[in-house]
């Protein structure tokens, strides 16, 4: 049986909200297949977890019977810089991953909140989709397969170690943004890319998100190997951040062109300031339990009318939005007090079809919203899929609404 | 329900003109684009070319009363069996659903019905500086269901990824002729990723009937190189440095000099004849990126001892260069009246070794075998000319088939990368995936499809699904194939 861990400070909050009656951790995929058939044997419910950089997001979880610590499953099991594939155990940081890709000059072209805690495991069960997600893609197309356990205790792998591969069914893209829900995963095979020699990032000024929306608009239809455009409303003001990555001189020439297409440019910043500032950005829109975080997607096409009006609903007090134009993504923070203001943009967002998730709330306000969007199709589908995987039902109970 | 009554029903959804019944008529769909031989043919009961998404799930409801398998099929030019009925039942052709009915600039997306041609597809957005970027080499065949379905590659998913990486959202009908629409997993979705499951599922998830996917601007500027090299050896040496200097270009293809043999004279690309082989390397983005890639990749070339080098810089210039990769299936005409197209992938470290390999299988089988493929993803396509009219020559490259698919596995490769496994290499899933493997993926597909509906026998072998037998399975594999799975 897997060791117990009595963690003393925190044995049982494993984040806020949510709750397991005792932790376990496993340290390989056979201990966690025996532990999950057990599990289900017994019927006791079960919440994995990595980082816990996502823990939250969601509809409360029920409280467990077993928090599922994972972070001890570490380790890099492959990395052929020269096949650019790389395979890793689930529970290693993407700070650990990216520094030994970076040995071979490559790296996963991804955004990452909290690279030190965040495990590549959590990173692919919860979905992260940050602004790189405009050229470069997500984690979900770097995917080329993985290892997992059911949450039967059924151990098994799909895809390889090749970098395009269509021998079986695609389980590992479609376990990404699973949330845990249908199995646990113990190792992934990414596929990976030379590092960008240079990366730069340009700053200009608006004076109000509709316009700045659209110059984003503008910036991306001239662009085509942009890497990332966001527009943010803070403190600050309003600003649309452009970056480019690539060789110095490419990148140099199109910061100069952002510049040109976007005026009213306010900074420059090169190569390790321009990668910190995105890491910032990132990080201040995850998942933090002090705000109200919420997530949104919609249309490209439907952003700016849907962000104006979010932009007027929070006027004037402490909220910041940040909105990827090119893709439809939008963020919302608001301080912890802000509740009328989270239900207020819960119901534009409601009304206007998009999908959305509380991904930072006070337990009240999780227990008097609801933190998804409007129910998926293929509801009926999704929870056949479960009782396929899951047939005890133990995996993070109500996280999904599958 | 009997013959007559199941035609007149399917009249009744589709119209008189939807239907194909009569033996003649059903004969052509017996197959697709796989060599007969490697992929048993087979009639179904009928063909229904139904126009809209109602029709097909009024088939699907009339096919589960019926209790009879559903086949849904594109152009016909998978080359894995994908689209055969192997058990006979209701082909679903969807060339007839073939409107492109939105495209948004903003959005950078298409919505396009499944018989949409992949080219055409991008020939009409190219106006506005978008294409969709998967391309098989059937693209001016193939259409955009099919390419989900298969999860299609092409020389430029190096850089651009597979069919997979390019659909957002998918209208299907569910076995139950249930019509949902899929997503995919992102911001604020509350479900799981069905688009992710579908793509690649072969038919055997769910019928698509509009696909939501997404188009790519064209980048400012592209550069194809042609680099000749004195051994396949050299050329090898050549993808292995362009990519270990962090490069990524667009498309990374090798030609061996049989296919040159082919491809030269009948379409004058410019490559030379002499060359043991020729890789075509596009690069593309930035102009000063893509400038400064030229370069560097030419010096690479040159130090793995390329004996020419050119450069394409405009499109007629490139379109001659890609015309020769393009069209060398076509002309393989030129060398055998058959041919037998494999598609094993191994990491791309492998490859020197993995052409020794394929050379030594060519020898022993007294075989030609011209190699044309996708260098940079390591994605093989080793063409086996033969002659099905000579006795023993369809057994001889089964038997180099199977020699092919062992060694490639042994090198940590995998059965297919971009083809599909279909029924051609549904015996060899045991090869690189274990019982607890196959089980997972018959769990999904029970998911979606319990009644085994859905383009049945295929993929996973029997013996995975409820209520088979897997011993059975394994004995008929070895009585057939003298194929022992591990």
């Amino acid at each position: 049986m897997p060791m117990s861990i009595h963690d003393t400070t925190n044995a049982h909050e494993l984040a806020t909200g949510v709750f397991a009656d005792e932790v376990v951790a496993v340290e390989s995929g056979s201990r966690l297949a025996d532990f999950l058939r057990e599990a289900t044997a017994a019927n006791h419910s079960v919440i994995p977890f990595g980082g816990r950089r996502s823990l939250a997001t969601g509809n409360p979880t029920e409280p467990a019977r077993f928090g599922l610590d994972l972070t001890g499953l570490t380790g890099i099991l492959s990395y052929e810089p020269a096949d650019l594939t790389l395979s890793v155990r689930a529970g290693t940081t993407l700070a650990d991953i990216q520094r030994a890709l970076g040995e071979g000059g490559q790296e996963l072209p991804i955004d990452v909140p909290f690279p030190d805690v965040t495990t590549i495991g959590g990173l692919v069960a919860t979905g992260f989709v940050g602004p790189r997600r405009l050229r470069s893609g997500s984690l979900r197309d770097l995917l080329i397969g993985c290892e997992f356990v059911r949450g039967d205790g059924l151990l098994a792998k799909a895809g390889g170690m090749v970098v395009k591969n269509v021998s079986g069914f695609e389980i590992p893209r479609f376990l990404h943004g699973s949330w845990g829900a249908l199995a646990v995963l113990t190792s992934v095979n990414l596929k990976v890319t030379p590092m960008a020699r240079a990366d730069g990032t340009l700053l200009a000024a608006f004076d109000d998100v509709g316009l700045a929306i659209d110059a984003a608009h503008r910036l991306i239809a001239a662009e085509p190997s942009i890497e990332a455009c966001v527009v943010t409303s803070d403190r600050d003001g309003v600003r649309v951040s452009a970056r480019s990555v690539g060789r110095a001189g490419a990148v140099a020439a199109s910061l100069d062109s952002f510049a040109q297409c976007l005026g009213s440019e306010v900074a420059r910043l090169e190569v390790e300031e321009s990668r910190a500032f995105w890491r910032e950005l990132v990080n201040q829109y995850a998942e933090d339990n002090s705000k109200t975080v919420l997530a949104l997607g919609a249309r490209p096409r439907d952003i700016r009318a849907l962000a104006t009006r979010i932009g007027d609903v929070t006027a004037g007090d402490e909220s910041a939005i940040q909105v990827s134009p090119g893709f439809g993504s939008l963020r919302i923070m608001t301080p912890t007090d802000g509740e009328d203001l989270a239900t207020g943009i819960v119901a534009l967002a409601a009304a206007d079809g998009a999908n959305y998730v509380l991904e930072s709330a006070s337990p009240a306000l999780r227990s008097s919203l609801p933190t998804w969007g409007a129910e998926p199709e293929g509801i009926e589908v999704m929870r056949s899929v479960k009782r396929q995987f899951d047939p005890g039902g133990i995996l993070n109970l109500g996280r999904l609404p599958v | 329900m009997d013959r007559q009554q199941l035609l007149e029903e399917l009249e009744r959804i589709v119209g008189h003109d939807g239907i194909r019944h009569r033996p003649v008529d059903l004969l052509v769909y017996e197959y697709d684009g796989s060599v007969d031989g490697a992929v048993d043919t087979a009639a179904p009961t009928a063909v229904v070319l139904p126009r809209s998404t109602d029709q097909v799930s009024a088939i699907v409801k009339l096919a589960k009363r019926a209790d009879l398998p559903v086949v849904a099929r594109g152009a016909g030019t998978g080359l894995s069996g994908g689209a055969v009925a192997q058990r006979g039942g209701i082909i679903v052709s969807l060339t007839r659903m073939d409107r492109v009915l939105d495209v948004n600039l903003l959005d950078r997306t298409a919505l396009v019905e499944p018989g949409v041609i992949n080219l055409e597809l991008s020939d009409g957005v190219r106006d506005q500086g978008l294409f969709f970027a998967p391309d098989p080499s059937s693209q001016k065949a193939c259409t955009i269901g099919g390419n989900v379905a298969e999860n299609s590659g092409g020389p430029h998913c190096l850089k651009y990824g597979v069919t997979t990486n390019h659909i957002l959202g998918l209208e299907i009908v569910l076995p139950n002729g249930e019509v949902i629409w899929t997503r995919t997993a992102q911001d604020g979705y509350g479900g799981l990723d069905l688009t992710a499951a579908v793509v690649g599922s072969e038919g055997m998830f769910g019928i698509v009937t509009k696909a939501l996917v997404k188009l790519t601007p064209i980048p400012a500027a592209t550069t194809v190189m042609l680099a000749a090299f004195g051994s396949l050896d050299d050329a090898s040496r050549a993808v292995t440095s362009i990519i270990a200097a962090g490069n990524l270009p667009a498309s990374l293809e090798m030609m061996d000099n049989l296919t040159i043999q082919a491809v030269e004279p009948a379409y004058h690309a410019g490559y030379p004849m002499d060359a043991a082989a020729v890789l075509l390397i596009e690069s593309d983005g930035h102009p000063v990126e893509v400038a400064e890639s030229v370069e560097e990749i030419e010096a690479l070339c040159r130090e793995a001892g390329a004996t020419s080098l050119r450069s394409a810089d405009t499109a007629a210039e490139r379109d001659l260069l890609w015309k020769g990769r393009k069209m060398a299936l076509a002309a393989m005409g030129r060398l055998a009246p058959n041919y037998y197209l494999h598609d094993t992938v191994v990491p791309r470290s492998r490859l020197p070794e993995t052409l020794e390999t394929v050379e030594a299988i060519a020898r022993h089988h007294k075989l030609q075998i011209a190699n044309v493929f996708h260098a940079g993803d390591g994605n093989l396509h080793p063409l086996m000319l033969f002659d099905r009219r000579k006795p023993g020559d369809v057994e001889r490259i089964l038997e180099a088939s199977h020699d092919l698919i062992h060694e490639c596995v042994r090198v940590g490769g995998m059965l297919s990368g971009e083809h599909g496994i279909g029924t051609e290499k549904r015996g060899y899933m045991t090869l690189v995936f274990s019982e607890s493997d196959l089980r997972a993926m018959a769990g999904l597909k029970e998911a979606f499809d319990p009644d085994q509906r859905f383009n049945p026998e295929k993929v996973i072998p029997t013996g995975y699904m409820c209520g088979e037998v897997k011993q059975l399975h394994l004995q008929a594999m070895q009585q057939q194939h003298g194929i022992v799975p591990v």
